[in-house]
């Protein structure tokens, strides 16, 4: 039997591990992503479409590992809860909910993308600051958001790279899944990878999903129509990816709001 | 880059007893709302990363040019074509702010915000009859970029559509100088506290808390706040 004070001992030690879990700081989160996108829902197939990703979770949900970039970071998932994406097209609205493992949160501070990932790919069915450019090479380009966006920027780019340059509320945004905080960039909503031109510069979608991501309303699929491919528009010709659709990733805590929950 | 396009809207400025010129079109109700995730101060309260919609609801016969008050066309430094300022005046306006669960809906007085499109450069969202000209085109909320740019020289406000972009909450649009527009003292927007929209629910003030400093020479991607705009048919209540 172990001793009293070998008791105390694991007793300390198990106290730590779970403060150190974040359960001590437990709170209700919803993570909202609202973009505009093309794609297909059940029978509805759309184009320009308000899109809004929505799921209710636990911030001791939150999960961390190392980030895909080779410069560090932390890779944040949160694949627990009531995931449901709206669906509105000149002004009615289709919500379908997830069926549970299909979508999940995720948040890479190393290579300063975020959005929701499933099995189909991390940065399917939404990834926000994405590359529009192919990576590593033309030649080579085999896999979609590999790498970040530095162009037209959003919060994403600047809590990646922190420094001068930024308003205060900016840089005092948290870098997490599981404090309020807000998340933007340019979106990619790709299961496969963009067309390219003959500077490799990415198009659009080249292919849809496999299969629809499982929802109570059928499939759900989305494929990138406008991408980087709009001409030149105005004076000065603004085109590309500046052209594209955005998206802005809210987390926001809301202890004190009940919310449904799957387990 | 961004410099030629500190003119988008900014050319307003020129503008602040501008008239309207009603340009003939078939009655179509339209609501127009953007959504924003900001700081916001209503009736004396802040709101931090609050998501914010503003609605506006009106009659695309109502769409009208922006023209001087001797009736000529609002000039625009780099889009030397027909008139490519419009404003959507006469309708209802609302305002919802959503933090931490709780819901804040009320309606903007008369007056005080319209809807506002630069179909030439690229702006589209909702300007305001306020800041030290009488006449704000990125104040409440505008958007630029994305597809609100390609939109705005597209269908404009006539069409349904849904578009994101770069989302401005500035008073003294544009804050960088362009063309024969000197931008603000400091290239900075100007604070935004001392012009507050008149809601039911007290006065509200727009910030714009995530941005490159300074913002000169960043008309456009100066703001990191992003966000969406759309175009819907029906009336609004």
């Amino acid at each position: 039997m172990m001793k009293s004070s070998s008791l105390r001992l694991a007793g300390a030690a198990l106290l730590v591990a779970w403060a150190a879990s974040g359960a001590a700081s437990a709170s209700p989160v919803v993570y909202t992503l609202r973009t505009v996108a093309d794609g297909k829902l059940g029978n509805l197939v759309f184009a320009e479409a308000l899109v809004t990703f929505r799921m209710e979770s636990d911030t001791s949900d939150v999960r961390t590992a190392t980030s895909l970039s080779p410069f560090g970071g932390v890779l944040y998932t949160n694949s627990v809860g009531l995931a449901q994406v709206s669906v509105s097209v000149n002004g009615v609205t289709q919500v379908a909910t997830f069926e549970p493992g299909e979508v999940y949160v995720r948040y890479d501070t190393g290579l300063g993308v975020a959005g929701f990932g499933s099995a189909i790919s991390p940065s399917y069915p939404i990834a926000l600051d994405c590359s529009p450019i192919a990576y590593p090479a033309a030649a080579t380009y085999t896999v979609d958001c590999l790498q970040d966006d530095s162009n037209n920027a959003g919060t994403l780019y600047a809590l990646q790279n922190p420094g001068s340059g930024w308003s205060p509320d900016l840089l005092a945004l948290p870098r997490s899944l599981a404090t309020d905080t807000v998340l933007s960039g340019v979106a990619h909503t790709c299961a496969s990878i963009y067309t390219l031109d003959a500077s490799g510069n990415l198009l659009v979608c080249s292919a849809p999903a496999a299969r629809g991501l499982r929802t109570d309303r059928g499939g759900f699929y989305l494929q990138d129509q406008v991408g980087g491919a709009s001409a030149g528009v105005g004076p000065f010709l603004w085109s590309g990816w500046t052209l594209a659709n955005v998206g802005v990733l809210q987390v926001e805590t809301t202890r004190g709001v009940h919310h449904r929950r799957r387990e | 880059m961004s410099n030629h396009a500190r003119r988008i809207l900014g050319v307003w400025l020129f503008a602040g007893s501008a008239c309207l010129l009603a340009v003939p079109a078939l009655a179509n109700p339209m609501t127009y709302t953007g959504t924003v995730v900001t700081t916001i101060k209503v009736n004396g309260k802040t709101y931090a990363e609050a998501l914010v919609t503003v609605k506006f609801s009106g009659d695309t016969a109502n769409i009208a040019t922006v023209v001087t008050p001797q009736g000529t066309a609002v000039p625009s430094f780099y889009c030397t074509s027909s008139n490519p300022f419009f404003w959507l005046t006469t309708g209802k306006a609302w305002l919802s702010v959503e933090s931490h669960g709780q819901v804040l809906s009320t309606r903007f007085l008369p007056n005080q915000i319209f809807v506002a499109l630069d179909s030439c450069n690229g702006g589209i969202g909702f300007g305001s009859h306020t800041g030290p000209n009488g006449l704000e085109p990125a104040y409440p909320l505008a958007f630029t970029l994305g597809t609100a740019m390609s939109t705005a020289v597209g269908t404009g406000l006539s069409a349904p559509a849904s578009m994101s972009g770069n989302a401005w909450s500035c008073v003294g649009y544009p804050p960088g100088p362009i063309g024969n527009l000197l931008g603000t003292s400091n290239q900075e927007c100007l604070s935004p506290d001392p012009y507050p929209l008149m809601t039911e629910a007290g006065p509200v003030v727009f910030y714009l808390p995530y941005r490159i400093v300074p913002l000169a020479g960043d008309n456009h991607i100066g703001t990191q706040n992003r966000g969406t705009f759309s175009i819907t048919p029906g009336a609004s209540e």
